[in-house]
């Protein structure tokens, strides 16, 4: 599996979308399951997929689809 | 004795009203009690009667009384707590009686503690601070004013609680600690480090997941 697929089945899985959601408009809020705890599920499975522990700041900044790419860059995860 | 004044007439306000009830029965310390509530269409709630705030106001220049402030929003209870700071209108504090409170406790004007806490050694609240069932606070805790601290939370010893919190039902926090103003954690959250300023902290262990910025706790 790519990165990017395994990004891509992580958000649909943590908020019950399909691939097609999956937009630079496809933020934190966006949608009822992408609230906090939503964001908690959804960083806990990128980590552990990833193999990576995001810091704060990163966690906190995720704030949509497209943003959270440029967060994984920080861990050295290409896409 | 005097009148008090249960602001809010929602769900947490009925809670309190039980409160106040069962602790008149035991020696009563009001000898009155009322809701304000400028939201519901209703002039009675819960066996109790609703005034608007302005009435409230008016009543309570003629004779007298204390208000509590009954809802689980830390903004809100800050918002309500300025406008009867502006309307000179004073907080009392309501403590269940199965609650148990240190003699050194201090707590601030406007405390609510519900049945079966545990308040403990040398805790200092600021005013408005509200404390639901089952919550056990350590030695030592202060807690900053317009907090709410959920059913069944257990916060070590020595922590140190900023204003305008929320702490979520079970959560548990490890001693020592320092929790930000205006933070919300998590129910069941398991804190063992400190969570600063203005953020939602969510797991176990617990963790910044998102800025506060909307400051709303409840959907």
């Amino acid at each position: 599996m790519t990165n990017q697929e395994k990004y891509d089945s992580i958000f649909m899985e943590c908020f019950g979308v399909g691939l097609d959601k999956l937009n630079d408009d496809f933020e934190y809020q966006c949608i009822p399951a992408w609230d906090s705890v939503g964001h908690m599920s959804m960083i806990a499975a990128l980590e552990d997929a990833f193999g990576i522990m995001m810091e704060t700041e990163d966690i906190i900044e995720f704030s949509s689809y497209p943003v959270g790419k440029e967060k994984l860059g920080k861990y050295g995860i290409g896409f | 004795m005097h009148p008090l004044f249960i602001y809010c007439a929602g769900g947490f306000g009925h809670e309190v009203m039980d409160v106040v009830r069962r602790r008149n029965l035991l020696g009563p310390i009001w000898t009155d009690v009322f809701f304000i509530d400028d939201i519901c269409g209703t002039s009675q709630q819960y066996g109790g009667r609703v005034f608007r705030f302005d009435e409230a106001r008016v009543w309570m220049a003629a004779h007298g009384g204390e208000v509590v402030i009954a809802n689980g929003e830390p903004a809100v209870k800050q918002a309500i707590r300025e406008r009867l700071d502006a309307g000179s209108m004073p907080l009392g504090s309501v403590i269940d009686a199965t609650s148990i409170v240190a003699c050194s406790a201090q707590l601030g004007p406007g405390t609510i503690i519900a049945p079966m806490c545990v308040i403990s050694s040398n805790v200092v609240f600021e005013r408005n601070v509200s404390i639901n069932a089952k919550t056990i606070v350590g030695h030592d805790i202060q807690i900053g004013e317009d907090t709410v601290v959920s059913s069944m939370v257990n916060i070590g010893g020595n922590c140190e609680i900023g204003k305008g919190s929320y702490l979520g039902m079970g959560a548990l926090i490890k001693e020592g600690l320092k929790i930000g103003d205006r933070v919300i954690i998590g129910m069941g959250a398991v804190v063992y480090n400190d969570i600063p300023d203005d953020v939602i902290a969510l797991g176990n262990p617990a963790r910044p997941i998102r800025r506060n910025d909307r400051h709303k706790v409840f959907k």
